[in-house]
């Protein structure tokens, strides 16, 4: 007699490995057969997991359709496992399938417009932080800001693409009423996702503010950081990057 | 105002909720906050709190006005390969969170390992899953500090293993370890007509004073098989099921399950009416 692990084990590559070793451990119902059994539970985890991945990616939905979105989850949910009780979990490393998929050398952005969904979807369950303490900087004296880190909010990421990600992005989320064009050429997306209450914001970033805010994320100073975003706008505007994420809430702590 | 939620019970039968409740999902969240409908309490999929999303707020300021219920869908208790400890780490620090009147899980498997199907699979009522399964609830209690309720759930197929009937499995199940039970009458009834054995049957063998809380749900049909997708309306045959559950073990809390193909809240609230009509009638 099987285990109980083999046992488990076997049910388990009836579904994902169309291994049918499990049918002769197991009886089907008055009117079915083990196939179609397995076939009812095989379908269960599946749409599952779809229904799961069109939740997280409705962008990408709507980019390849209904049907080749079916066709690209099945293909994801074979060959990778699930590793959490908490399906919403699933379907994190959706954007490095597709990189490898052959609908990337036809639409090379897909796998941007995943990580910038999977960013959302993240960003949406972490809690915010706090805003900042600005009376501190007030005592501080101005010499010191360059040794200054900065600590970003807990419910943000930052991301960029090759891709104009973001106009994508916008123009096919289900409010956007207007201009559909998408102009290819219009190069890199610097993006900012951020948090409010119930929903996250999508933030175009210049090539050196997005530059500024990695480099603090990473644990630079303030002086280094500087340095690097001048190297790529010699103007880069400094008080206008800090005051716009001071107030909308980016950056969440100073930090001497 | 908050008021501080009831402390929660020690014992799974005991009076910790009483009434109909129905289960919480999201397209109804707005309603539930703004207009506070009139049920006695809550089931919440505890998985999709897991975290800080906006769904944690929205469960913090109802359990002010509801008793809540937290039912765990993904600890895979009866996984023969491992506990997943992480997920009952995230299970105890939800229930601190919200201090549930009942939190429940389900007779079932759904991981292998590092891996999880997301899904409830059936056990085989054999002698080795009945000690595993005993061992885990035991665990799972510990860890949790409380009872557990233990659901049974629908199925599809069963072992050839099968040194015991379900329904001896689940009793024998809490005897040993001392959980409540969760009966889904729909569960029962689906499974039922599934194998082919006698509903009746089920219901009277399991001990009454143990049940802590009754199911109620819709299925569908596909090709003579029942399929238990809470997408329905709670069907006649299941309705007399209930009436005779509340016969065998007298009135119990009682949660409509709704999960796909979501009404509007009023269909739900009228299907937990015509549930509490039920229970009323139990009693008088």
């Amino acid at each position: 007699m099987p285990s109980l692990s083999e046992q488990q084990h076997s049910f388990a590559a009836a579904l994902f490995d169309n291994n049918h070793a499990v049918e002769p451990m197991l009886r089907a119902t008055r009117h079915g057969s083990v196939a179609s059994g397995l076939a009812i539970y095989r379908n269960n985890v599946y749409s599952n997991y779809r229904n799961n991945l069109s939740h997280s990616y409705p962008v990408l939905e709507r980019l390849v359709g209904a049907d080749y979105f079916r066709q690209l989850s099945n293909e994801y949910i074979t060959a990778t496992p699930s590793l959490s009780g908490d399906v919403r979990d699933y379907g994190a490393g959706y954007a490095d399938f597709l990189q490898a998929h052959r609908v990337a050398t036809q639409l090379p952005y897909l796998p941007d417009v995943a990580r910038l969904e999977w960013q959302c979807t993240q960003v949406l369950a972490r809690a915010r932080s706090a805003p900042p303490e600005l009376g501190f900087l007030q005592t501080l004296n101005s010499d010191r800001y360059p040794d200054l880190q900065l600590q970003l909010n807990h419910a943000s990421a930052l991301l960029a693409s090759p891709y104009p990600v973001l106009r994508i992005w916008q123009v096919n989320q289900p409010d956007y009423s207007g201009d559909q064009t998408i102009d290819l050429n219009l190069g890199a997306s610097h993006m900012l996702v951020l948090r409010h209450q119930d929903s996250v914001s999508v933030l175009e970033l210049g090539a050196a503010e997005f530059s500024f805010l990695s480099q603090l994320q990473q644990g630079l100073r303030w002086g280094e950081a500087l340095l690097i975003a001048q190297a790529i706008t010699p103007d880069f505007d400094l008080g206008g990057c800090l005051l716009r994420h001071v107030n909308n809430g980016a950056i969440s702590r100073f930090i001497l | 105002m908050i008021k501080p939620a009831p402390t929660p019970s020690r014992h799974p039968t005991s009076a910790a909720l009483a009434g109909v409740g129905v289960g919480l999902r999201t397209p109804h969240h707005p309603q539930f906050l703004s207009e506070r409908p009139d049920v006695a309490w809550l089931e919440v999929h505890s998985e999709n709190f897991f975290g800080d999303g906006p769904g944690i707020e929205v469960l913090e300021n109802l359990r002010t006005d509801y008793p809540i219920s937290l039912h765990g869908v993904g600890l895979s208790l009866g996984c023969a390969d491992r506990l997943d400890l992480a997920h009952l780490a995230h299970l105890r620090r939800l229930a601190e969170r919200i201090a549930p009147q009942l939190m429940s899980e389900h007779l079932c498997w759904g991981a292998l390992g590092e891996r999880h199907l997301n899904d409830l699979l059936p056990l085989p009522y054999s002698h080795a899953a009945l000690t595993l399964i005993c061992e885990r609830i035991d665990a799972a209690q510990s860890a949790l500090g409380r009872p557990l309720l233990i659901e049974n759930v629908s199925s599809y197929l069963r072992w050839q293993q099968e040194e015991y009937s379900e329904w001896d499995f689940i009793a024998t199940m809490a005897q040993r370890t001392g959980c409540g039970l969760l009966v889904d009458v729909n569960n029962i009834y689906v499974s039922a007509i599934n194998h082919g054995f006698d509903a009746h049957t089920y219901l009277a063998a399991l001990p009454a004073a143990r049940v802590g809380e009754l199911h109620l749900a819709g299925h569908e049909s596909q090709q003579d098989c029942l399929i238990d997708t809470h997408s329905r309306p709670v069907c006649d045959e299941v309705w007399d099921l209930y009436r005779e559950a509340l016969k065998l073990y007298g009135a119990r809390p009682t949660l409509i399950e709704w999960d796909n193909d979501i009404p509007a809240l009023e269909v739900l609230l009228a299907e937990a009416a015509t549930a509490r009509t039920i229970l009323e009638q139990h009693h008088a």
